[in-house]
């Protein structure tokens, strides 16, 4: 066995500092002053999956009406302050956190947090905002349909999840959206934004004690809540099921499947990454990439990937071939994923993709952005400090046998999820022919359609 | 590493490995050096560059805050160098660069740099430049440069990979184009905007084009425009300027400068009426994509044009954001960059909301261009346009693969780092009276070509 290893990453900068405060709020920033730029991250440890039923998308409508307008100022002078200071705002909303980002002019550092608790203390939620905001979005949900990649995309997790709440779109849907009203968003806010949900990280041209402090206090002054209603993990569906979201005219077709994932906590989480990355990495050596493109150009990219959350989240593989030839290359993946749980990895493709991951380890947080996306990381999903920084160590340790155990354990090729967005009728007999099924058997949604 | 102690007011001096302060700069291989020079570049950073007798220019700067670098080769050519008939070439021949050469296997290339923990691993080609691009650790510097000087001039134009690599781009043409309201309509506007320059064609290629094509086609484009006297090197990161010249002329210094194939002008004037065109598309909501006829990105007009961008849609305070995001009629509304060696397109991009139409909003655009040069921007909207820019600048600043993009962009379509750098400081000088300038020059509503997307 070759011999690996990582190469170590010393930093001139500081590392993220953690400062504790009352009542759990976590903060971390790293200064960092060879640009004259501050980023500023304020989290919710609660994202679109908190949706309730019949409010899809209220944590992303959330997000983006704390920056329409506050006691003092409406949306238009909010704006125009923004952009004064050099500064922008952003909600960026995903299955498991709301993050509240934003970024200025470092020199206009003071003016910007002040903005910032002024949007986070003293939102308006004008009616007026909230009428504009829905014609926006759901403007935003029917322009996805016009996007191929992003809209296949949505309706697998959809499909995969079913009625778990990691399926959940976090734009929401068009009717969900178009019913909300402002006492529900305030509701929403309330069960949100408390100060045992926060998580505060940043980097960049400021003092430390200066962004800590704001934190404190701006934490400080919402509430302690209650717990959110506990999540279940999803589970698989009990057989292969598959789905075409029917969009006409279309020459090539996006093609995701996939199953429930693991978490990063789970023993098998490491091999599986390996092994993960042997097969469906972005790499031209990678199985997937190496049958699917180069050998045999059915498309651009292939690839394979896990999504670890608080719960198993998702393992899924994507790929875009010609329509003509959806079949063959949908059920030639469905049998490499059945090959490579029943044979396993070779030990050159094992060595190949472990000694990659550990010789390019550091790559996963040398940059305050990325030190900061990572620390964002591990707040959200309770993950310990330095998680990130431990993956070189722990891919090192990892065997070819462990990394097959955890295929067999984990793939389950007779229970997997597939959707394809294509024009149906161009690729139903076929595929289900190549999959032995029955034509009945294959689900047809119409691309419009939401949940 | 061979650490120097530097003189602080030559860095000429560094980059040519002296350990003295004198006022003569040299080689590691002890021949006087063609030209070295430094210049700064943004924040704390200082960019170094070197010209071999080759005519190969590397732009070094170091930044040591991480043990890794970003290496990009940028070579002076793009779609812009192709001919009708075999349009998509520089983009295949891309592709193409990744397989054998005569030292190492097809597939060799990448699984080298991604055993050594190369990140990052990709190349991409625009209308005046083809990029090669990867992020190591610092200690890989010599594994890259033998790499890539390798495929620089010893690349084997295999028949059969270059028929599934035309496989893989009739694939990505499909992803890109065929199937992309947005890469329609950017072909749309173009295929409209120009009549005879090459700028016309899309960088990805007609079908019948891409079927058309040869091995012996992309061996011919191999040998014209891929030579060390057409590319630049640029390095940013955890490296040593006097060890990376000593490397850089150890892989490429012997390499021979060959004649390059350079595109002769074509004067394609900017449209007198309006040019416009209809695409019923797979859509549910209008789109609408304005293209106005704007000078190369060396133009001395560039920061005006910049701050045009900003003072339309530079952050949601901004003038179209206001008028079409604010009042219901658009969801999004941004300008593109652009980055070009000849006079090139600012194009307006704007989502409509539902329900309303793409020719409406056309109309508020021209209104409130018209509107910008009838009522100027007074100091504080200047203000405004000028901090979002440099705001984005810097956020485009943060990383080393950012900067070397930066770099190798301003090099090979933009007049050189320096007038890009230039470029950042002239911002703060923009006045109203230079905007309205660039408003009556490029932005008569005559000139304009539309592309618009409805619903079938």
């Amino acid at each position: 066995m070759k011999s690996l290893r990582a190469f170590s990453m010393i930093f001139l900068f500081s590392s993220l500092v953690p400062a504790t405060s009352s009542r759990a709020l976590e903060i971390s920033f790293e200064e960092d002053h060879s640009l004259p730029v501050v980023y500023i991250n304020l989290a919710v440890k609660s994202g679109g999956a908190s949706d309730p039923r019949g409010q899809l998308g209220i944590t992303n409508f959330l997000g983006e009406m704390l920056m329409r307008g506050t006691m003092t100022r409406d949306k238009a002078r909010f704006d125009l302050e923004l952009d004064r200071l050099g500064a922008r705002m952003e909600a960026d909303t995903r299955t498991e956190a709301l993050i509240m980002r934003a970024v200025v002019l470092s020199e206009n550092t003071d003016a910007l947090l002040a903005l910032f608790t002024e949007s986070v203390l003293q939102p308006a939620f004008e009616e007026k905002e909230i009428a504009k905001l829905k014609s926006e979005i759901t403007s935003a949900i029917l322009d996805e349909m016009g996007r191929d990649a992003s809209l296949a995309a949505r309706h697998f997790m959809n499909f995969l999840f079913e009625s778990h709440p990691y399926g959940n779109p976090l734009l929401g849907t068009m009717k969900d959206v178009q019913s909300l009203s402002r006492e529900q968003i305030l509701q929403h806010f309330d069960r949100l934004f408390c100060d045992q949900q926060f998580v505060a990280v940043g980097s960049g041209a400021c003092e430390e004690d200066k962004i800590s402090d704001w934190a404190r206090n701006l934490a400080s002054s919402r509430a302690h809540c209650k717990e959110l209603p506990p999540m279940q993990a999803p589970k698989d569906a009990a057989s292969l099921r598959v789905q075409i979201i029917d969009k006409p005219d279309r020459t090539q077709a996006q093609v995701y499947g996939g199953q429930v994932g693991i978490t990063y906590n789970d023993d098998l989480f490491f091999p599986l990454y390996v092994a993960n990355n042997a097969f469906g990495g972005r790499s031209f050596s990678a199985r997937m990439m190496n049958e699917i493109r180069v050998k045999r150009g059915w498309s651009y990219g292939a690839f394979s990937s896990l999504i670890p959350g608080k719960f198993p989240r998702a393992w899924f593989f994507t790929f875009y071939p010609t329509s003509k030839n959806v079949a063959e290359s949908t059920s030639f993946a469905l049998k490499m994923i059945s090959d490579v749980r029943e044979k396993g990895l070779t030990g050159e493709e094992f060595d190949f993709a472990r000694q990659s991951l550990v010789s390019s380890s550091g790559f996963m947080y040398n940059t305050p952005s990325k030190r900061v996306e990572n620390k964002l990381n591990e707040r959200i999903l309770g993950l310990p400090d330095g998680f990130y920084k431990s993956f070189g160590n722990k891919i090192s340790n990892v065997t070819l046998e462990d990394a097959n155990k955890a295929l067999k354990s984990f793939l389950k090729p007779d229970k997997l999820a597939i959707s394809i967005l294509a024009t149906s009728k161009d690729i139903k007999p076929a595929l289900a022919k190549n999959l032995g099924l029955a034509e009945d058997k294959i689900i047809v949604t119409k691309y419009t359609e939401e949940k | 590493m061979n650490k120097l102690h530097y003189c602080p007011l030559l860095p000429i001096l560094l980059i040519a490995g002296l350990t003295g302060c004198t006022g003569k700069s040299t080689r590691p291989d002890g021949h006087e050096s063609r030209k070295a020079q430094s210049h700064p570049l943004i924040g704390t950073f200082q960019a170094y560059r070197h010209t071999l007798d080759n005519g190969l220019k590397i732009i070094i700067v170091e930044d040591h805050s991480s043990p890794t670098f970003a290496y990009q080769t940028w070579y002076r050519v793009g779609s812009f160098n192709e001919r009708k008939g075999r349009t998509g070439l520089a983009h295949l021949f891309e592709h193409m660069m990744f397989k054998g050469t005569k030292t190492m296997k097809e597939g060799e290339f990448d699984r080298i740099l991604e055993a050594a923990g190369t990140k990052g691993l990709n190349a991409f080609t625009g209308k005046d430049h083809t990029a090669y691009i990867q992020e190591l650790p610092s200690d890989k510097l010599e594994l890259i440069a033998r790499l890539e000087s390798d495929r620089m001039v010893n690349l084997v134009v295999d028949k059969k990979s270059f028929e599934t690599e035309r496989e893989v781009v009739h694939n990505e043409r499909k992803l890109r184009t065929e199937n992309s309201p947005n890469g329609l309509m950017h072909q749309a506007l173009f295929e409209l905007a120009f009549t005879k320059h090459s700028y016309r064609w899309p960088v990805i290629g007609y079908k019948q084009d891409l079927d058309a094509m040869s091995a012996q086609d992309a061996e011919e484009f191999y040998r014209l425009h891929y030579s060390p006297n057409n590319a630049t090197i640029v390095l940013v990161g955890d490296v040593d300027r006097d060890e990376v010249l000593a490397v850089i002329q150890k892989y490429y210094g012997h390499l021979a400068a060959q004649p390059t194939s350079g595109q002769q002008k074509i004067d394609d004037s900017a449209p007198v009426s309006p040019r416009r065109k209809q695409l019923r598309l797979n859509i549910k909501i209008d789109t609408l994509f304005m293209g106005f006829r704007v000078p190369e990105t060396a133009s001395r007009e560039t920061a005006s044009l910049m701050i045009i961008k900003n003072l339309l849609t530079g952050g949601k305070s901004s003038r179209l954001s206001r008028a079409l995001v604010d009042t219901g009629m658009a969801s999004s509304i941004a300008v593109y960059d652009w980055d070009s060696r000849e006079p090139s397109l600012f194009i307006i991009r704007a989502d409509m909301q539902k329900g309303k139409r793409a020719t409406k909003v056309e109309n508020i655009i021209i209104k409130e261009l018209a509107g910008l040069l009838k009522s100027p921007p007074d100091q504080t909207e200047l203000e405004r346009a000028r901090n979002t820019l440099l705001l984005s600048t810097m956020e485009n600043l943060g990383s080393n693969p950012e900067k070397a993009d930066f770099i190798g962009r301003h090099e090979t379509t933009g007049g050189g780092l320096e007038a890009g750098t230039l470029l950042i400081s002239q911002l703060r000088s923009v006045t109203a009276a230079d905007i309205q300038s660039a408003l009556r020059k490029y932005f008569s509503s005559s000139s304009r070509t539309v592309v618009t997307g409805v619903p079938k």
